[in-house]
């Protein structure tokens, strides 16, 4: 089994004020951390790993200190870590790290599945990890919260995913890829075993260059490579809200009145 | 309490951090605990140690109780304002101020609530052992004052080994700090000691300097027993002659039936071990394999293991829903908890003692704690509208603790003095008892710091 997990590194958005003038995040000073959602995909390789064997390959898109969140998966137990880094590589949106992600993982070489988070808790799209399944022409699966069944032999996977309106088995073909919702599993911390590895791990770093011998084209990566742009950010305007106090004669009246009230406005 | 100390509050303040409705004086009335609740006259949200030193020096200079709160998780009591006042609500002073990676130390603020802190340190490998039953909502403010501990406490100890300094705010205003952010110091009394675990009644800590332990590989165990003089026997082995596992819990049969029925588990119900090895793989798979020796030499009919995070948790789930259980599936009833702690040569008699006790009083109890370390809790319960039972509750709590005393033990492991175990504090400390008044007439001697706690009523 060789599952490669796609993770990131982004700002503890639990640390970030926005500048109240501008609407923008006060990246200055946060720290940076794994991805929370990243770390349930994380964990599912290795848990696969202890069933079935192989190998789990931790890949990240970043800045060269991005090495820090490769270590820390080698740290969680992953085998490997890769770090995609160069500066033609920046300023690339969801469409152009799907794409040079996807070139990495080819020149990875084979794999059975690929995890992802959901999504990053940056961006908050959702959107690279199927990404990559287009650029790869493989399944995806997406809000995975539970893998009921994987047969390496006749390459099936099938899997619950949790939607808005209730939860989805679906089976499909292997290699495919998983993004997973955090129900799925606990994350384990690393352990000093896991640091005493990581300290040491010598983590590959791959330039635009080395995708391209892969057959990338370099037009397609970073900024350049972007067909979205960011035209403006702003706040959206607060909504007012308003309190109102029922009055009614007992509770069961009052409730009558509020279960009204609330399918009126449609909150039910 | 007066309009001028209300102004006062309110400029210190903000009006925002001040409050005398009803919703907040109810919600900080009551703590986790069977005791009654008691309204105090103004909730405060101070955000620095400043504010509280002049919340304090007033509070002094007009002889206004101060109670601290910070998470209200509680089993004795502890943070019930009973005699009113100032309720000083410190759980919004909640940031880590500093990781010290290298030193293996972390410095928070009282707020922070234990699991959160972890979350934040498990990327650098560290991790704060002495985590409570309730670490989800147990903050390390009221984890200090209450000197508090859990499962894992057999390996790691208590609070009060962890706790390296504190910055202390004094019931006259003054700020002080005390230990060094050191492993080992010789100099002087040891003032960390004394705050910690003082239940808020010498002073309000602000700041708190944690020693951490490197996160260790896990391996969780549970094993059944076909009788609890079989369980008992194979404890009292382990104790003995090794290896000490990181956790090591018993469960009843009474208690594994709630479980059962609370979480919907199919545990067998019999006395039941739960164990924890931390350590490196080779060290624990030894350790493990001696534990099973041990358990299979005493009878025990099943063995199950788990590794991954995800499996020990379901191994775990029954012992950590205990208490939930017997409060969920008992509407209706106080599920008061004792908290007791015999030597551990004693342990598998207190179980017994518990059972005979509440065979003689008619009364329903199960016994779950940490057979590790002796701390033994007993859920007694017993109807609200029925005082007679009420009564009995009573009566074997008190028999339970006295016995407990007399053969060495304590009346309270790691739940605090609070309200309720103040009646045993002149049989278990004697004559130490004078000492510890003096120690609070020294720093308290108006009694405005958590009055009504700890100490034992007309004496």
């Amino acid at each position: 089994m060789h599952a490669i997990v796609c993770i990131k590194q982004v700002p503890d958005t639990t640390e970030v004020k926005i500048d109240p003038q501008r609407g923008t995040l006060i990246r200055e000073g946060v720290p940076s951390i794994l991805n929370p959602f990243d770390t349930y995909a994380i964990e599912e390789g290795l848990l696969l790993r202890e069933r079935f064997g192989g190998q789990v390959t931790a890949i990240s898109m970043g800045p060269p200190q991005a090495e820090e969140v490769l270590k820390e998966a080698i740290a969680m137990g992953c085998d490997e870590g890769v770090l995609l880094s160069d500066p033609a590589f920046s300023g690339a949106d969801t469409w152009a790290t799907a794409y040079t992600l996807a070139w990495a993982i080819r020149r990875i070489g084979t794999f059975d599945l690929i995890l992802c988070g959901r999504q990053a808790i940056d961006g908050d799209t959702g959107q690279v990890g199927p990404g990559i399944a287009r650029q790869l022409g493989i399944t995806q699966l997406t809000y995975v919260f539970k893998i009921r069944e994987i047969d390496f032999q006749r390459r099936r996977v099938c899997v619950e995913r949790l939607l808005e309106e209730g939860r989805e088995i679906v089976e499909a073909p292997l290699p495919a890829l998983l993004t997973v919702l955090k129900d799925i599993n606990q994350p384990r911390v690393p352990t000093f075993m896991g640091m005493r590895r990581a300290r040491r791990a010598q983590i590959p770093v791959w330039s635009a260059s080395d995708l391209a011998k892969e057959g990338a084209d370099g037009r397609f990566f970073g900024l350049e490579g972007s067909p979205t742009r960011v035209v403006r950010i702003f706040n959206p305007a607060q909504r007012e809200g308003r309190a109102e106090i029922i009055e009614a004669e007992d509770i069961g009246q009052a409730a009558n009145v509020l279960a009204e009230r609330l399918l009126a406005e449609k909150v039910v | 309490m007066d309009q001028a100390a209300l102004d006062f509050l309110i400029d210190l303040l903000g009006r925002d951090h001040v409050s005398v409705t009803d919703a907040d004086c109810d919600a900080h009335s009551q703590d986790e605990s069977f005791h009654p609740p008691h309204c105090p006259d103004v909730v405060v949200w101070p955000e620095n140690a400043q504010q509280i030193s002049s919340i304090l020096k007033y509070a002094n200079e007009h002889r206004i109780p101060v109670t601290p709160w910070s998470g209200g998780s509680s089993l004795e009591g502890n943070p019930i304002p009973v005699k009113g006042g100032i309720l000083l609500a410190l759980y919004n002073m909640n940031q880590i101020i500093e990781i010290r990676e290298a030193d293996g130390q972390v410095v928070v603020q009282p707020g922070i609530v234990c699991d959160e802190l972890n979350e934040k340190l498990a990327r650098y490998g560290l991790f704060f052992p002495p985590t409570p039953g309730s670490s989800d909502v147990a903050t390390i403010g009221g984890m200090v004052a209450n000197n508090s501990s859990g499962m894992h406490a057999v390996k790691y100890g208590a609070t009060k080994d962890y706790v390296l300094g504190l910055e202390v705010v004094l019931p006259d205003g003054q700020i002080i700090c005390v230990g060094r952010p050191v492993i080992k110091s010789a100099s002087g009394y040891d003032l960390v000691r004394l705050f910690v675990g003082s239940e808020g009644t010498l002073g309000v800590v602000t700041e708190i300097t944690l020693k951490l332990a490197l996160v260790p590989e896990r391996m969780a165990a549970v094993a059944a027993f076909p009788s609890m003089e079989a369980a008992a026997q194979a404890i009292y082995e382990i104790n003995r002659y090794g290896p000490i596992p990181a956790a090591l819990e018993l469960m009843d049969p009474q208690i594994i039936r709630l479980v059962n029925e609370w979480k919907g588990l199919e545990l067998a119900e019999a006395p039941t071990l739960v164990m924890e090895f931390h350590g490196t793989p080779d060290g624990i798979a030894q350790e493990v394999e001696l534990i099973r020796e041990t358990c299979d030499y005493n009878g025990c009919t099943s063995f199950q293991m788990a590794a991954n995070p995800t499996e020990r948790a379901r191994l775990w789930e029954g012992r950590k829903e205990a208490h939930n259980a017997c409060k969920y599936l008992n509407p209706g009833c106080s599920a008061e908890i004792g908290d007791l702690v015999v030597p551990i040569s004693r342990y598998a008699e207190a179980v017994a003692q518990a059972y005979q006790l509440a065979e003689e009083l008619g009364l329903r109890i199960a016994t779950f704690g940490h057979a590790g370390d002796g701390n033994m809790h007993v859920e007694m319960l017993a109807r609200k509208d029925d005082p007679d039972e009420q009564a009995r509750a009573e009566e074997f709590n008190v028999r339970l603790v006295q016995w407990a005393l007399s053969v060495g033990g304590t009346a309270t492991g790691e739940h605090g003095v609070g309200i309720g175990k103040r009646q045993f504090m002149r049989q278990e400390h004697g004559a130490a008892l004078e000492v510890m008044r003096a120690i609070k007439q020294l720093f308290d001697p108006r009694g405005i710091m958590n009055p009504g706690k700890v100490f034992p009523d007309g004496e």
